[in-house]
């Protein structure tokens, strides 16, 4: 009887053992070297900012003792919830060598864009890299915005950061990802067609706040007006610097006692207006409006705003 | 002399008691009411003047009237609700619910509004805590 309890005691101590022996060892693991840089500049980081239109190089080496049996190389467009589904720009199965290097270059960069490989030696072990190529700043090319209905089912604010529109129910779960939102207010001559900073929207009327933790002011200007509709953004915004230099250009709003006693504001709003903005942590942008649907002034709260959008990005934090 | 059987079975009688008594300690405080909190308290202000006690004011037709709920809760607050109601017949109010913008996430909140006078309206602020305690504190506007 003692024989089988202690066969019985003994027989899962030695499985975790045996368990236990079996450690992972790693064969000559697969390397990865990468790095991106503008061309004719050191490859010293696997991410950068770029403007529009540079020129950029980049590379990938491996080195897989056990011999190469995959390589997968993949495209990814756009950046953060922006991001599209990868493209799997070429598959190479069972190279001979135990190196391979990959050096390309990106012409008249126009978005954000990630390149990535997956490396699988004859072992069955694997590997992947990536690189990253950022513009300095976002571009949002047709937005819509609608005038806050009561019931809360029409997009009313704008993360500036992503280009996301959102109805009033989002803000409940995270005020500070708005930045501004639109209201028509078709009893006041001298607003109208207004973006205003989400911590002053109550002000519109259209919904009331919990003031006290809500996103931190943005701060409107008017730059002026573009000549046409839809391209005189592309055409003039082509880096932070343009961004920074139209806002130091721009001139403040008037301000409406009592509705809007500062200027975080933009009022009066007509097609083709640029209207410079500064975000609270400091970045620039530029919008010009497309199109403001005025429905003829009706008090249905139905009204709606069509615009391009080019902001700065957040810094990088680890380059 | 008592017996090896007596004295094992006081001991195990003096262990059942032991037993007993511990359940009976568990039970009275598992039976012990929940203590729910206070239930929240509201202010209310219109163009900067306290009005939670007289709740009515009269306003000029087309007035901007700003108002503000200042909610003190003694637990976390789940929902916050405005409703208003529109009293331009007296005997049949027209009711909305409008929506607040923003998240409550401490037990002082102000709730800030604006609405520009066009008929008689009550508004009304309905807060709920997670105690289920629901408190609600309006104030009516007559246009003169």
């Amino acid at each position: 009887m003692n024989k089988i309890r202690a066969f019985f005691i003994l027989l899962p101590i030695a499985a975790f053992a045996l368990v236990g022996c079996d450690t992972e060892v790693i064969d000559n693991p697969i390397i990865i070297t990468s790095g991106i840089a503008k061309i004719r500049h050191p490859m010293d980081s696997t991410e950068h900012y770029f403007q529009l239109g540079d020129t950029i190089v980049y590379k990938f080496e491996v080195t897989s003792p056990n011999g190469i049996s995959k390589i997968e190389f993949s495209n990814f467009q756009g950046v953060g919830v922006n991001q599209k589904a990868p493209v799997i720009l070429s598959k190479v199965e069972n190279l001979s060598g135990t190196t391979w290097t990959l050096v390309d270059t990106i012409k008249n960069i126009q978005e954000d864009v990630r390149y990535s490989i997956y490396v699988e030696d004859k072992n069955r072990q694997f590997k992947t890299q990536q690189i990253n190529a950022y513009l300095d700043i976002s571009r949002f090319m047709a937005l819509v915005l609608y005038d806050g209905l009561i019931n809360g089912t029409s997009k009313t604010f704008l993360n500036v950061e992503s280009g996301r529109t959102f109805f009033v129910a989002n803000t409940i779960n995270d005020p500070t990802a708005m930045d501004f939102g639109f209201a028509f207010l078709e009893a006041h001559s001298a607003v109208l067609a207004c973006f205003v900073s989400f911590d002053e929207y109550w002000n519109t009327g259209n919904y009331p706040s919990i003031v006290n933790n809500l996103n931190q002011p943005i701060i409107f200007k008017k730059w002026g007006i573009g000549t046409t509709v839809n391209t005189w953004i592309k055409a003039n915004v082509k880096n932070s610097a343009d961004l920074k230099a139209k806002f130091d250009a721009a001139i403040n709003y008037p301000t409406v006692a009592p509705l809007f006693p500062d200027t975080k504001v933009a009022l009066n709003i007509k097609a083709k207006d640029v209207i410079s903005f500064k975000t609270a942590d400091g970045r620039y942008g530029l919008i010009q409006v497309t199109y403001v649907n005025a429905r003829s002034n009706s008090t249905a709260n139905n009204q709606t705003i069509t615009l391009s959008m080019v902001v700065d990005k957040k810094p990088l934090t680890n380059n | 002399m008592e017996t090896t059987k007596n004295i094992k079975m006081r001991k195990l009688q003096s262990k059942l008691y032991f037993v007993l008594t511990l359940i009976v300690i568990l039970s009275l405080g598992a039976c012990t009411p929940e203590k729910l909190s206070a239930p929240p308290t509201i202010q209310v202000f219109v163009n900067g003047d306290d009005v939670t006690s007289a709740s009515t004011v009269h306003v000029t037709a087309g007035s901007r009237i700003e108002y503000r709920f200042d909610v003190t809760a003694f637990t976390t607050i789940a929902d916050l609700k405005t409703v208003f109601f529109d009293i331009a017949i007296p005997s049949k109010k027209i009711t909305k619910e409008v929506l607040v913008a923003g998240q409550a996430n401490a037990l002082t909140e102000s709730v800030k509004g604006v609405i520009f006078a066009s008929s008689d309206t009550e508004i009304m602020l309905v807060v709920k805590d997670i105690d289920r305690n629901e408190v609600a504190k309006s104030f009516t506007f007559i246009v003169d």
